[in-house]
């Protein structure tokens, strides 16, 4: 279970407090923009450091001046380690190129990589099917599908886009009205 | 090619050498002539002796500075509290003239290398301030995120974070810096050392021999060229060729 408090943001209450069960594998958060996803991921992982939450941002915060093994080697020093999941990603042929010489698609995943590698209690996304081709959202899931499997942490995405992982079975919320509050769902 | 930089400096010495022959006087000698007394300065050994007095002071200087610089900046940058306290001081030292901080120090310290050296860095390392205190006020808040999420050690947000982000600021910095230290060294020099080219070019403006003084003034130009094209350059565009990542060539 990881849980959270009241998210202000000035004098404004963004996201109520709630929580989430993490028994399944996979949660979903949906809702549209702007009504606190990001904020709830943040919220998350600034009040349960015990978990070892690890947050993926939407925009891959990859550092542009060094490579992908670099890049991961400030979380994973372990060049072995990297390379497995390099290459359950098929991204080996990028490990010696810059973040800036990469698509989005690809600067996803490898956040995604370096997410895992950092050895998280707690894997959370934050729209990671946000502006890619359906060729890439289609090799995101897989990805994603490898990391639950191969991994068993538990993962939270949110997007305001949920059937895109549809095919991963989640366990799907949706955070609605202001301030925002969580509650179970179906897709 | 045509406007490649070695073209644009020969015509400079063309129009310098053709502006000289037709004015005919005295107080604008010709590049031939200025350069023969470079070269026979430098055979003489003279040359060297000052020159490499200079550039020891513009290093120790410059290094004070930029390290006084770099930490004021780096504090002003991080720090609300500390920037609406300081900046007023920090824009008092821009805003002092030069020779000001060399006559106060001299009178304070006497004709001393302590009292050159200080003038210089209170001179310069305001203007290193500023600017990497706008460099650090730049930083990207998704990498500082980052680097809070994945609780990134001091020392890995200091070398992978932060000065990276830094290093167009720290060479704009070296750049203005260094360019204008030698140039208050030399003022430095000419009102209170017995050594360097300021004090040459003192010596030469008492005894009127412009082409001494246009050599000496050139010698070290041409230095702190080689200093840009050998050093500052190189490792410029080694640090930052990331940039380049993703445009077209």
């Amino acid at each position: 279970m990881v849980s959270w408090s009241d998210c202000w943001l000035d004098d404004q209450l963004i996201v109520e407090a709630g929580s989430i069960d993490l028994s399944s594998a996979l949660s979903v958060v949906s809702g549209d923009s702007g009504v606190g996803k990001t904020t709830l991921l943040r919220a998350i992982s600034r009040q349960n450091p015990s978990l070892r939450p690890r947050l993926v941002f939407q925009e891959p915060t990859l550092l542009p001046w060094l490579t992908v093994t670099d890049n991961l080697s400030i979380v994973c020093e372990d060049i072995g380690l990297q390379e497995r999941w390099l290459s359950l990603f098929d991204l080996s042929e990028v490990s010696r190129l810059r973040p800036g010489q990469l698509s989005l698609g690809m600067q996803r995943r490898i956040a995604i990589v370096r997410g895992i590698l950092a050895r998280p209690g707690l894997l959370m996304l934050d729209e990671p099917s946000a502006s890619l081709d359906p060729a890439n959202v289609e090799r995101l899931i897989s990805n994603i599908k490898t990391a639950i499997s191969e991994e068993g942490v538990p993962t939270i995405i949110v997007t305001h886009s949920p059937g895109d992982f549809e095919a991963l079975r989640p366990t799907y919320f949706e955070l609605a009205s202001r301030p925002a509050v969580l509650s179970q769902s179906k897709f | 090619m045509l406007f490649s930089g070695t073209t644009s400096l020969v015509t400079l010495l063309i129009v310098w050498g053709l502006s000289s022959e037709l004015l005919q006087t005295d107080i604008f000698p010709g590049p031939l002539v200025v350069f023969a007394s470079l070269a026979r300065e430098a055979l003489s050994g003279e040359l060297w002796v000052h020159l490499s007095a200079t550039l020891g002071r513009v290093l120790a200087a410059f290094g004070l500075a930029w390290i006084v610089g770099v930490f004021v900046g780096v504090m002003l940058g991080r720090s609300d509290a500390l920037d609406r306290w300081f900046w007023p001081w920090v824009n008092v030292f821009l805003n002092m003239p030069a020779l000001v901080v060399i006559v106060i120090c001299y009178l304070g310290l006497g004709m001393t290398e302590l009292a050159a050296v200080l003038a210089v860095v209170i001179n310069k390392a305001p203007l290193i301030a500023v600017n990497v205190r706008d460099g650090v006020r730049q930083f990207e808040s998704r990498y500082e995120e980052f680097a809070q999420v994945y609780e990134l050690s001091w020392v890995q947000r200091l070398k992978l974070v932060w000065i990276p982000q830094l290093e167009p600021f720290l060479f704009t910095a070296l750049r203005t810096g260094l360019s204008l230290t030698w140039k208050i060294i030399l003022v430095v020099e000419l009102l209170g050392r017995s050594s360097g080219i300021g004090f040459q070019i003192h010596l030469y403006f008492q005894l009127f021999e412009v082409d001494m003084i246009l050599a000496y003034a050139l010698s070290f130009m041409m230095v702190m060229q080689l200093i840009e094209w050998v050093a500052v350059r190189p490792l410029e565009q080694h640090v930052q060729r990331w940039r380049k990542d993703g445009q077209l060539v």
